[in-house]
């Protein structure tokens, strides 16, 4: 399973600036990211390149920070993809607490990235396998 | 003691029901504020950085968890702040927690 961190965050300018700036000085890659707001406070979800390592000079500095288990799959680029894969996990009864996606090459292949519930993530990764989506961590 | 809409509210109620909840840290502010005739209490906590998992949805449950404890104890419905582990001044020896921006008539 891939890793992801997540940090809480207060909602105000140089958040980010000051949690980005804690990886870089411990020489840790960020490969994706994203912001989840909450009016006063946030969360920046980053998965990095160690993300043990990440957690603990975040944790060292005082950050409020936890790791998760998700998933990543690389899906083809293609019109209908997302929704037949959202279709395979509501066939199976698998919620996605959050996700995010983008696209590496046009029309070839795209990411995925899937927050479940734990119990989920083992039985996503089975399905998704048989019904030919790529899962990569 | 402070007078919030007209109710006596003692600070260490305040501080008495967040020393209680364990995914919160020990430093905390208590903001006065007026919004039109009414008086504002704003609550601020940190967040105990060991009891956190990463989820929103758990942030919102502690919140919500806060203001109910709150409200039971002192009556007044709070607004609550949730902040970074360290980012509240801490204070020393007789603690200054209350801050009034209540314009004195």
């Amino acid at each position: 399973m891939a890793k992801q961190l997540n940090v809480f965050i207060e909602n105000k300018p140089g958040r980010l600036k000051a949690v980005t700036e804690v990886l870089a000085n411990n020489k840790i890659n960020i490969n994706a990211f994203t912001i989840q707001d909450r009016g006063d406070f946030g969360l920046i979800k980053l998965i990095v390149g160690d993300s043990e390592k990440a957690y603990l000079a975040l944790a060292d500095k005082g950050y409020a920070c936890a790791i998760k288990d998700i998933m990543i799959i690389s899906p083809k680029d293609k019109i209908g993809n997302l929704s037949r894969l959202s279709e395979v996990l509501l066939k199976n009864n698998i919620n996605i607490i959050d996700s995010y996606g983008f696209v590496i090459e046009s029309e070839k292949k795209g990411i995925c990235y899937l927050e479940l519930n734990t119990d989920d993530l083992k039985k996503a990764k089975r399905i998704l396998d048989k019904e030919g989506f790529k899962v990569l961590e | 003691m402070l007078i919030v809409n007209g109710v006596n509210v003692f600070p260490s109620q305040i501080e008495e029901v967040i020393m209680r909840i364990p995914e919160v840290g020990n430093n905390y502010q208590v903001h006065l504020e007026k919004e039109g005739a009414l008086d504002k209490l704003i609550v601020k906590v940190e967040i105990y950085s060991k009891m956190f998992k990463g989820d929103l949805k758990e942030l919102d449950a502690l919140k919500e968890k806060i203001k109910t404890e709150l409200k039971a104890s002192i009556i007044i419905n709070p607004v609550m702040e949730l902040h970074e582990p360290g980012s509240l001044p801490v204070f020393e020896g007789k603690a200054k927690r209350v801050v009034d921006f209540r314009t004195k008539i």
